[in-house]
Order: C-alpha cells, then structure tokens, then sequence
C-alpha cells in the first residue's frame, strides 16, 4: 500500500495552490526556502542584521509577484535570482556609500585559525578534521577571504560551493550566459586562492 | 590549447561539470603537465575550505513575527502609493489656490504661469519623496553606527 503522509508535494504543485490564493501553501514555499536564502545573502553580504531584511525583502517580492510567475525556470531558482538580484543592488548601494562591513577592517587573525589555513593551502597535509571542525574561526577567515571578491565574482561562490548548485542553475539564477559562468567561477576561484595565501603570509 | 584553458575544465572537473569527453581531454592534460596537476591540488583545498563556509542556521528571532512583517509591508506599499498620490494632489491643489489669482491674471505670460505650475508640481512631489525617504530611513538610522 502506498503511503500518503509522505510524499513531499514539489514546488511547482506548491506555486499553483499560490496562485488559487491558498496562503497555506505560500507559508509552506517560504518555510522551505527561507533558511537558505538567507543563508545565501549573509555570505554574499556579510551583514547579519541586512541579510535578515533582505530575505523578507525577496519574500515579499515572492508573494507579491507570484502571479507572474510563469514558471519558465524553477521556483527555486526564481526566488534565488529575486534575493541575488536585491543583494547585489545593495552591495552597490554600499559601495557607493562607502560603507564596509566591520569584518573587512580588522586584520590580525586567530593564531590557530592561520595554521589550520596554511596546513590547508599546503599540498599534502590535510589538518585534524576534528580540530576544523570546531574551529569556527576558519569558517569566519573563509567568509572575510570571500569579502575580498567582487560581488559578481562572490556570488557564483556562494551558489556554487555553499549553495551546491549545478552550473545551469546559476547560469539561470544570475541570468548570464554558462561561458560567462565558467570564466567567472574560475577567476574568483583563482583570486580567492590568492587572498587566502596573503592572508597565512 | 594553453595551460590558461584548462582551467576552466578544472573547475568543470571540480564542481563534477564535465562530459566524458571533457573529462578525458583534461586528464590527458594533467598527466603531462605538472604545474596544471598541481594547480588542480590547490583548488582541491580550496574547495575544501569553502566548503567550512557552511550554512548558518539564523536565530529563531529572524523569524519571528516574520509573517506578520511581510503582509504588513505589502500593505503598506499599497498605503504609500494612496499616501503619496493623495498627498501629491492636495499639494498641487494648494499650491495652484495660492498662485490662482496669477494665473487668472491676463497681464501675465503664458510661460510664466505654464512655470509656475510646473513649479508647484515639482515641489509637491519633491517634497514628498523626501518625507516618505525620511520617514522610511528612520528606523533605519540605529544601526548606522553598527555598519561602519
Ligand atoms: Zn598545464
């Protein structure tokens, strides 16, 4: 006998009940989403306190645009491509501003987080996984290394390494071609790479 | 192709985006060239470092009265656009009383008033951008300190 309970009803069931006005199901999509979007945003902005207000900005920008949703992407990556376009609109507001995150200023690190680091980038020692893993400042020197790309550059990192999603995805989230995508995941890779070797210098 | 072009069948070969065939041409590749094989170790531990950037689950208190929030906004969009209209409107509609008897004034030019109006028009709806701006930075302003 089949099992009614547990069959998960996807996105795209989800979106239709939407648009038929059942706020149910819209609590139900964003209760799915909410976590990692937000996610998402405090790494491509490192604001905890901005990455809060710009998911509800998306979800509000969700709800409010469902109806126009023609589903010619998934809802997955619609949603990601609303909260991706807020938060790149605001990095440049910052930018214009002159505001920086407080993380980007302070320069002396963790003693222990540098030699987890450096063990790191060194080809063939691989560090205590039980010392990485409580060691948060890594994951703080990780994100501050992150702060150093250009936003574009940052946010195909985000979504590709801390999101997981595949190439096509992003291409469809960031709306630009998979040729543009390879090159510029390359190249913030690569400068990533040259931040985090500074940084153990 | 030169050791630059592999790099991006490095990431491809990285991120398990490759054909077969892209596969291939890059292992061929890696065997005989050092410094790409080496290249790919680094971006290896590179990965494995981004891959500590782990996802954060946000503080029960984000999401608290967070539904509310969100209708509240949406409705208050749509009270700002009647705001803005109808405070719009009834500036203009002052503005115009005020300079009425000018207008009426067959001595003054057709520019000058056409001017005059366009003039009332502009304030009205300058100055309410800048209340709604005020109002909306408002809350806003706490954490300026926080940001620097
Ligand atoms: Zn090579």
């Amino acid at each position: 006998m089949r099992s009614q309970t547990n069959i998960t009803i996807d996105d795209a069931a989800l979106v239709e009940q939407c648009k038929s006005g059942d706020s149910d199901a819209m609590e139900r999509l964003i209760l799915r989403y909410q976590n990692r979007v937000y996610n998402a945003i405090l790494k491509i902005c490192a604001n905890p306190h901005d990455a809060a207000e710009l998911t509800q900005d998306t979800f509000v920008k969700v709800i409010e645009n469902i109806d126009k949703f023609r589903g010619r992407s998934s809802f997955y990556t619609w949603v990601f491509r609303i909260a991706v376009n807020l938060t790149l609109n605001y990095c440049r507001r910052n930018a214009r501003l002159g505001i920086r995150s407080l993380d980007a200023e302070k320069n002396h690190h963790d003693w222990q987080a540098t030699t987890l680091l450096k063990q790191f980038l060194t080809n063939g020692r691989s560090p205590d996984p039980a010392l990485v893993a409580q060691n948060k400042e890594l994951c703080r020197l990780a994100v501050k290394a992150l702060m150093k790309l250009d936003d574009d550059q940052r946010a195909v990192v985000v979504l590709r390494d801390i999101e997981s999603m595949n190439y096509a995805q992003i291409a469809d989230v960031l709306d630009i071609e998979l040729g543009t995508l390879k090159s510029r995941l390359s190249r913030a890779r690569c400068k990533l790479r040259d931040v985090l070797e500074t940084m153990v210098k | 192709m030169t050791c630059r072009n592999y790099k991006e069948l490095m990431m491809g070969y990285l991120d398990n985006e490759l054909d077969d065939e892209q596969r291939k041409v890059l292992e061929e590749h890696l065997a005989s060239c050092s410094e790409c094989s080496k290249e790919l170790e680094q971006f290896k531990q590179l990965k494995r470092i981004t891959d500590e950037v782990t996802l954060v689950e946000p503080e029960d208190r984000i999401w608290e009265e967070y539904w509310g929030s969100i209708y509240n906004r949406i409705e208050r969009g749509i009270g700002w656009i009647l705001f803005s209209v109808a405070a719009i409107l009834l500036i203009i509609y002052a503005g115009f009383k005020a300079i009425e008897e000018l207008i009426r004034d067959p001595a003054v030019g057709i520019i000058l008033k056409a001017g005059l109006l366009a003039l009332v028009a502009g304030l009205a709806i300058l100055f309410v951008s800048i209340l709604r701006e005020r109002l909306y930075f408002r809350k806003r302003e706490r954490y300026k300190d926080v940001r620097r």
